[in-house]
């Protein structure tokens, strides 16, 4: 068994982040149905799966010929009030018989893809990650973009942008393997915005992964947002007033959101760990909170003793 | 050391199901129409005098020995409001009596659109996920929401209109179909003047899930059939969207239903299940479902239109 996935994450278009319960209005796609929030320890809220029915060629690394006739499952998600992802998923599974069925057979499985054909499983997995694209193959980011343009469109939201930040698109597959030596992470920064995750989990934590590259996804975001208005903020130049203002986006929207692991399942806290090892998302993210902080604090003393008493020519 | 085990919980972050009585069947025994009221009677006696021989073999068929069994009666309030409750429930009850028909269950079809401030064919129309025609990889919207519905892909002749005419025609296809098709093109809703008007199909396909027990608010139950004292009044609108008749009904939602119509509502019946094959019900509501089913050890299946049953019949 196999989950394919894609996540675009962005920023809310909102001049500043949206309250839960605004949150909760934006992300009633279905109604009648429920909106996961929690507060804690970082605000994030989930919005019901919205169903699509496919019927499509499966990608495949051998090039074999697979079909995948099904439903896939979309739901978005908002961090910290601040951060809209948009996560589509396909459960894949070998088909019983060799020809579609009647539509509400696919219908009783929800989020389930059923392949038809030669192909197998660990060949679509690496297929995917890979993207051996074939013309009209299974296009989960399709579905994703037009989730997140939904929420972005809302009449809730003010439309307004506080800074420039990149989208960025998640491709991760997880596949299944009971042998617990198996597991493992692969997380690739492929352009400047394009990842992939291929993930190898315990049959039983499939589900799972799905909130883990949510998460992954969320935080690489993040840290590439950072990166970037450090970079932009060239920080060696200029006054003490437009480093502030070049750095302001960060601390004001940014800063708080870093909380790795904090939505994800126990299951999938060991790939964390791992994947934290190997990248060292959190060492970079201090270390450049650390040069944010120490550039303002430098500034702060500099016009302090600078009103104080002129420094000393050398 | 022995590590200490925390819990955290937030409620808002948590599903909440709520479950519902559930009968074995239900058994719907007509649905009433002005022209029907309006035939009189003697008219009603002779259809529910044939109703009542098929419900005996519908209550025995497939279903356990003790089995749960619920009767029901849906009333058109919607398209054209007949006389008034006062006037047509007491000539109802006293015919099916006579026919030997016990009605548990009253329901009124404006309660399918909208029932205790409940929008329940909004809810039905949110989770409508269209049959994929070949090809459907996700990369495009799914076809625009015009308040049709059809089992395939309709002639390109007829979505073009006038400007497109000299382009080939290609017949509609139905998918799924075995060498031909039956291509079923369903009106679930006409908009007029910013009022929205349902089709009676789609109404009575959410008379179908509401049966099923399959729709929730938020997670709370829809479906809360009210006693009923004393005289009828003179509005519709005054009646609970439904009626309890027998206080020892059994529930009035069922793991199946049975419906037995005259011969005239094949048409929309057929039309109901192109609606529901195409419905994805909340998966979490169709586990709890599946899990008390196998529990009582009664087989249902996977999919909604394996558990909706008819006869229909002439005359």
């Amino acid at each position: 068994m196999l989950i394919l996935g894609e996540i675009r994450t962005c920023l809310l278009r909102n001049s500043s982040g949206v309250r839960q319960t605004v949150v909760g209005e934006l992300l009633g796609l279905i109604p009648g149905e429920q909106v996961w929030m929690s507060e804690r320890p970082m605000a994030h809220a989930v919005s019901p799966e919205v169903v699509r029915g496919v019927d499509c060629p499966l990608p495949t690394r051998s090039g074999t010929r697979s079909r995948g006739v099904g439903t896939i499952a979309a739901h978005a998600v908002i961090s910290a009030g601040r951060v809209l992802q948009g996560s589509v998923t396909a459960r894949v599974e070998p088909a019983l018989v060799d020809r579609r069925l009647s539509w509400s057979h696919y219908l009783s499985r929800p989020g389930v893809v059923e392949m038809i054909g030669k192909g197998s499983v660990p060949d679509v997995w690496q297929g995917f990650v890979q993207q051996l694209s074939t013309a009209h193959v299974l296009d989960l980011g399709a579905v994703s973009e037009r989730l997140i343009g939904k929420v972005q469109t809302n009449p809730h939201l003010d439309h307004v942008t506080p800074f420039r930040s990149a989208r960025t698109k998640t491709r991760w597959a997880a596949l299944a393997n009971n042998d617990r030596s198996a597991r493992s992470c692969q997380f690739t920064v492929g352009s400047d915005t394009s990842r992939t995750i291929a993930l190898v989990v315990p049959e039983a934590d499939l589900p799972d992964a799905v909130r883990f590259c949510e998460d992954v996804a969320l935080h690489d975001w993040v840290l590439t947002t950072v990166l970037r208005i450090v970079e932009r903020g060239d920080l060696g130049s200029g006054g003490g007033r437009d480093i502030l203002a070049r750095l302001r986006p960060a601390i004001n929207h940014l800063m708080h959101v870093w909380m790795p692991g904090a939505h994800v399942p126990d299951s999938m806290m060991p790939f964390w760990r791992a994947l934290e090892r190997r990248s060292g998302f959190t060492r970079q993210w201090e270390a450049t909170v650390t040069r944010i902080r120490d550039q303002l604090a430098m500034r702060v003393l500099t016009a302090f003793y600078d009103e104080a008493s002129p420094v000393p020519q050398r | 050391m022995i590590p200490i085990d925390a819990t955290f919980r937030e409620t808002t972050a948590e599903t909440r199901l709520e479950s519902v009585p559930l009968a074995h069947l239900s058994v719907e025994l007509g649905h009433l129409y002005m022209e029907d009221f309006a035939a009189g009677p003697k008219a009603l006696g002779a259809q529910l005098g044939r109703v009542a021989q098929w419900a005996g073999a519908a209550a025995r068929i497939d279903l356990p020995d003790k089995a749960r069994v619920s009767t029901c009666f849906l009333i058109d309030d919607y398209f054209t409001p007949f006389a008034t409750p006062a006037e047509v429930l007491p000539m109802l009850l006293r015919v099916a009596e006579d026919s030997g028909l016990r009605i548990d269950y009253l329901a009124r079809e404006a309660a399918c659109a909208y029932a205790d401030g409940v929008p329940l064919a909004d809810l039905v129309a949110a989770r409508l996920t269209a049959v994929p025609p070949v090809g459907t990889n996700g990369s495009r919207p799914p076809p625009m929401d015009i308040g049709w519905l059809s089992n395939g892909e309709r002639s390109p002749g007829a979505v073009q209109g006038e400007a497109m005419r000299r382009t080939a025609w290609a017949p509609p296809v139905e998918i799924d179909a075995r060498n031909h098709s039956v291509f079923v093109d369903v009106e679930m809703w006409s908009d007029t003047k910013g009022k929205r008007l349902w089709s009676c199909p789609f109404l009575a396909a959410v008379w179908q899930l509401l049966r099923l027990g399959l729709l929730r608010d938020v997670g709370a139950n829809v479906v809360r059939p009210r006693p009923w004292a004393g005289d009828f009044p003179d509005r519709w609108a005054d009646l609970p969207p439904i009626i309890q008749l027998n206080p020892t009904a059994k529930p009035f939602c069922a793991y199946r239903t049975f419906s037995l119509l005259p011969a005239r509502f094949l048409q929309v019946e057929n039309a109901v299940r192109v609606i529901l094959s195409q419905v994805a019900a909340n998966p979490a509501v169709l586990d709890q479902i599946a899990e008390r089913a196998s529990r009582e050890g009664f087989e249902i299946s996977p999919e909604l239109i394996g558990r909706v049953g008819y006869v229909f019949f002439t005359g």
